[in-house]
């Protein structure tokens, strides 16, 4: 910057400087065709309907409600797989294209485009609430933007390990091969749930997992066992040899390992004592008996459960 | 035909008259309404009323969680978006011990300078339309546009980059980026030369604005005025140096101040800082190929990230002066309170009522776009 003051006259040859600008490019451009965006640019959705499975974490993520779950009768629907037929549909007006539903989507189908002109008459307003598919928008492929990263993802496909005995000792021993989760390592794990509850809708018992998970993550352990007495009271044994369907259904076991949500199970179980599981366990039992009596024929886990569930309701 | 309700009221004789400035004058960036009562064409009294723009972000962000807040932060400030974020971030890392990788530190730093120097040339052009020159506002948004190109090349969006997460950054750069950065800093240190001419050093300028709403050291420290609207008063206080952040201890910069405290003043320290913020980044060009690492800390689940209970202050140099995020968490997955303290708050309330009395009315414009105050910031 030259010295300032209104002293300084200057040249009477500076208004000369004016032709200097002849040879150079302009400072503004009238533009013919929109320009091509950058790579990572966050333009409208696009949505590979092959890889979402309805877990509505984008909607959970969604910081300004833009994102409304549409069911679609013709896309298949099945629980044990984890697959629900409802996919995203973003209202354009509360969309902010942060894309922390992309960053937050389990599955990686969710990517945002290098679009980003959309205009429509008044009458057409409707045409700013979309139901994303693989073609986008308009059907015009320009390209992917803003899609799933290792730089931004947020979801953690990692698993946390568990602590097993050494072949060795358990050639030796009659003890219990593994050793459960220390409660960090379960602190660690229950924080990788998204709360999809595609394990509540593929376990044949329809456990709250979602729930337990929940609240173990908040380190309130007494409410995770009232959650898991709700619907199964066998959970010490299902903590360690259940066949784990939720797992299999998980919406993280899209592209990493799934949840151990058996093993969180477990932890929750074994860490609050006996005396205060049996007094949740009675806790919703009523006062009232029927004085009916009911006989129930087999003693394998399907038995015990109604004769639990029975028994609270006072017969 | 007057109604028949309809009184005449009998005011005693007055030559004053009153004026809105607002909420859609050109002569300031947002919605924002200055009343003036005058007397001939001498301010006598003057209120500021920036209520056209409350959006309530501190209460909207007490129900959306941790990491969804970062999509609302940039628009507390428009034009200086990149503050927002890193502050906001920055609070929360303090409360929940995250530490930030080092790559990240800087690339935080390319952002906030890239984007002091956009808000700086937005400033510039806006005050030179208040004083009727028109070329320098053309260019500077036309320039400020260049570095939006940047922007979106490193953070998929031009204006709201929400580029920040609590731990780091969400991309690490593209190929080729830091080549296109300080070739977009040599045209622009040719750029600053026309803008000297045209406008910094133009006599036409400077005379109308040497002297114009003028404020003391002393008063402008009592009034809580920070940033370069405090260095124009002769007082070198830059958040960067004297309470250092991110990797701006390792950065050497000066911090130009001025004497006057004029609108004359505030304007050519913005010059001299834009200057120095290029020296910054052709630094942070040459030192980031070097640092290497991850780009982000790992954060739990942000559906599920619960903070422990805490508090934080952080405060950062932002464009418009000191930018601070007063932070409470109550241990739950939401801020139980986050307050901003947006440096404009003091510049365009009682800072530019003070300093507009006694001004003429065609100056108005000037020293409120001098002060560079951004409504938005306000009334968050």
């Amino acid at each position: 910057m030259s010295d300032v003051s209104y002293k300084n006259k200057g040249s009477v040859l500076n208004p000369l400087k004016a032709f200097s600008f002849l040879g150079r490019r302009p400072v503004s451009l009238p533009l013919d065709e929109p320009r091509e965006a950058a790579e990572y640019y966050r333009g409208f959705h696009v949505n590979d309907w092959e890889k979402c499975i309805g877990c509505r974490s984008c909607q959970k993520m969604c910081d300004n409600q833009a994102i409304t779950m549409i069911r679609i009768p013709s896309l298949p629907e099945d629980p044990i797989a984890g697959v629900r037929n409802e996919r995203p549909a973003i209202d354009y007006g509360r969309c902010c294209w942060c894309a922390l539903c992309v960053d937050a989507c389990p599955t990686g189908s969710l990517a945002l485009t290098r679009e980003y002109i959309h205009t429509c008459h008044a009458d057409e307003l409707d045409s700013y609430f979309i139901l994303p598919d693989p073609n986008g928008i308009h059907n015009r492929h320009v390209g992917l933007g803003w899609a799933k990263s290792p730089d931004s993802d947020l979801i953690d496909l990692e698993r946390r390990p568990m602590p097993e005995m050494a072949p060795e000792e358990r050639l030796q021993s009659f003890a219990e091969m593994v050793h459960g989760y220390s409660e960090q390592e379960a602190l660690m794990e229950a924080s990788r749930c998204v709360q999809c509850g595609m394990c509540h809708d593929s376990c044949p018992t329809h456990m709250d997992a979602p729930d337990y998970i929940r609240a173990i993550w908040e380190g309130n352990l007494e409410q995770a066992v009232r959650d898991i007495y709700r619907t199964n009271p066998f959970s010490h044994i299902c903590g360690r040899v259940c066949t784990h369907r939720c797992e299999s259904a998980c919406s993280i076991g899209r592209r990493g390992e799934p949840v151990a949500i058996r093993w969180l199970k477990r932890f929750a179980m074994d860490h609050v004592d006996h005396e205060t599981v049996k007094r949740i366990a009675a806790e919703d039992k009523g006062d009232y008996l029927s004085g009916h009596k009911v006989a129930i024929i087999g003693a394998g886990p399907a038995g015990l459960t109604a004769a639990f569930d029975l028994v609270k309701k006072g017969h | 035909m007057r109604p028949e309700n309809y009184y005449a009221v009998n005011h005693p004789p007055s030559n004053e008259y009153e004026l809105n400035f607002g909420p859609n004058h050109p002569g300031i960036e947002g919605n924002y309404a200055f009343k003036v009562k005058l007397e001939g064409d001498i301010v006598v009294a003057a209120r500021a009323d920036a209520g056209y723009l409350h959006r309530g972000f501190e209460k909207l962000m007490e129900g959306r969680l941790w990491m969804q807040n970062l999509a609302i932060v940039p628009r507390i400030c428009v034009p200086d978006p990149v503050p927002m974020e890193v502050c906001y971030s920055m609070g929360v890392e303090a409360i929940g011990g995250l530490d930030v990788p080092p790559r990240a530190q800087w690339l935080r730093v390319l952002q906030l300078e890239l984007s002091r120097i956009a808000a700086h040339l937005f400033f510039f052009g806006g005050h030179a339309a208040t004083t009727g020159m028109y070329t320098p506002m053309f260019w500077g948004i036309a320039d400020r546009d260049l570095i939006l190109d940047l922007f979106e090349e490193m953070t998929g969006g031009r204006v709201y980059h929400i580029y920040n997460i609590p731990g780091g950054v969400r991309r690490d750069l593209p190929p080729g980026f830091l080549d296109r950065l300080v070739s977009l800093l040599d045209y622009l240190e040719s750029r600053f030369l026309d803008y000297d001419d045209l406008f910094f050093t133009n006599r036409v300028f400077i005379h109308r604005a040497r002297g114009v709403g003028a404020m003391d050291q002393k008063h402008a420290l009592e009034w809580g005025v920070t940033g370069p609207n405090l260095r124009a008063c002769g007082l070198p206080f830059d958040v960067r140096r004297d309470e250092p952040y991110l990797v701006y201890a390792q950065l050497d910069f000066d911090i130009p101040t001025e004497q006057a405290g004029d609108a004359l003043s505030r304007t050519l320290v913005r010059r001299a800082e834009m200057q120095q913020s290029v020296r910054i980044l052709r630094q942070v060009a040459e030192r980031l190929p070097s640092v290497e690492g991850p780009i982000r800390a790992p954060v739990p689940n942000p559906l599920a990230w619960n903070l422990p209970r805490g508090e934080s202050y952080t405060r950062l140099e932002s464009s418009k002066g000191e930018l601070a995020y007063y932070m409470v968490s109550n241990g739950g997955t939401k801020p139980y309170r986050v307050h901003v303290r947006g440096p404009s708050q003091m510049h365009a309330v009682q800072v530019l009522e003070r300093l507009a009395i006694g001004s003429r009315l065609e100056d108005v414009a000037q020293i409120m776009f001098s002060l560079d105050a951004c409504p938005p910031e306000v009334d968050r």
